[in-house]
């Protein structure tokens, strides 16, 4: 390899690794996100909204239902729900 | 006064200056004439009151307006130069566990009536202590490094914030320790790279500067200083909370160590020595 090959900026790296991470993969719009509340949520209600995000990671995101980690805590009334996609 | 402004300071990432901006933005703002409180939200691990030179000065806590033992304003310590500074401590024995969201609304509504300006300093973390902290502000102060790790957590919360209600017209980012010679030779992400990736305003950059650890030393807020540097740019921030637009350069100007001349860098070194 040529020794003097001019070397990739730490930055360029740096900003590549953010934004694979961060949420909105550098495009500007978080207006498309929506906030969701969920009051008053019966258990089975629970599980189909699990089996829902499962299904659409799937079908849109080509991922194995497996590498879908659905968290969900609960505090009165409210329910938060939180997914986890994993990419191999 | 009622129309009081309530401000939470969060991170996600424990160690990415929360606190310290808290103070130094309160004592700026308290310069300014406003009547400020800070609180310190962050039960068991307390540190606002050591930022600001008060630790000695503590004698009732969150804890006693929890428990009922005193009113909100009894509580309330007074800063030793800036009297209309004011801090509602901590206590390091008490757990997050200990206040609930509804208290902290509470507190916040009698507050409310007595001061401009209240700015919460949240724990690191996502647990209860960020929930009871963010849960009674208008707006949120997202603090990260210029570290993928602090962005990754910055990222994190943003998105819990959102879930509690805010949105990007009541979120805003500092980024704090950015070095701008590292960013110059694109060895280090820059403010605008961090603002596209998270996609909120960014209300301040803070260089990274000896300065902070040198006032946090004497327990003595920035703004207590000689007006130039750091100092200027926490100036700057609480302009941009009052809603004076300030230019971002600005704050970057206040690193003038990349523009110092030969005669300041002895001059500086003779200071050191």
């Amino acid at each position: 390899m040529w020794p003097f090959s001019k070397k990739k900026s730490s930055r360029d790296i740096a900003v590549k690794r953010m934004q694979s991470f961060v949420r909105s993969g550098g495009t500007p719009p978080k207006a498309s996100s929506a906030a969701l509340k969920f009051e008053d949520v019966q258990d089975n209600e629970i599980d189909s909204i699990v089996g829902y995000i499962k299904d659409y990671a799937y079908r849109n995101l080509s991922v194995d239902k497996n590498n879908v980690k659905v968290h969900i805590s609960k505090e009165g009334n409210s329910v938060t729900i939180v997914a986890s996609i994993v990419y191999k | 006064m009622d129309n009081a402004k309530v401000f939470v300071v969060t991170s996600g990432k424990g160690g990415v200056g929360k606190t310290t901006i808290t103070a130094n933005l309160g004592a700026v703002l308290a310069v300014k004439g406003y009547n400020v409180c800070l609180i310190d939200a962050d039960i068991g691990l307390k540190n606002l009151d050591l930022v600001l030179g008060l630790e000695n000065r503590i004698v009732y806590t969150i804890l006693d307006v929890i428990n009922g033992n005193k009113g909100v304003m009894e509580v309330l310590v007074k800063h030793k130069f800036l009297k209309n500074l004011n801090l509602l401590a901590s206590s390091q024995i008490a757990n997050k566990d200990m206040i609930s969201p509804e208290d902290m609304g509470n507190i916040i509504s009698v507050l409310s009536k007595h001061f401009h300006y209240i700015i919460i300093d949240s724990p690191a973390g996502i647990e209860r202590g960020f929930k009871n902290a963010i849960s009674a502000a208008q707006h949120a102060i997202i603090v990260t490094t210029p570290d993928l790790t602090a962005i990754s957590d910055a990222d994190r919360v943003i998105g819990l914030l959102e879930n509690n209600g805010y949105t990007d017209k009541n979120m805003s980012l500092i980024v704090n320790r950015l070095k701008p010679k590292m960013v110059k030779k694109k060895e280090m992400v820059s403010a605008d790279d961090i603002k596209e990736a998270l996609a909120i305003d960014i209300l301040g950059v803070i260089p990274d500067s000896e300065e902070i650890i040198l006032s946090t030393n004497e327990g003595k807020p920035l703004a207590l200083g000689d007006k130039k540097n750091i100092s200027r740019v926490f100036d700057n921030i609480s302009e941009r909370v009052s809603g004076n637009m300030i230019d971002l350069e600005e704050d970057l100007k206040a690193d003038n160590r990349d523009n110092q001349g030969f005669v300041d860098f002895f001059k500086n070194l003779w200071k050191r020595s």
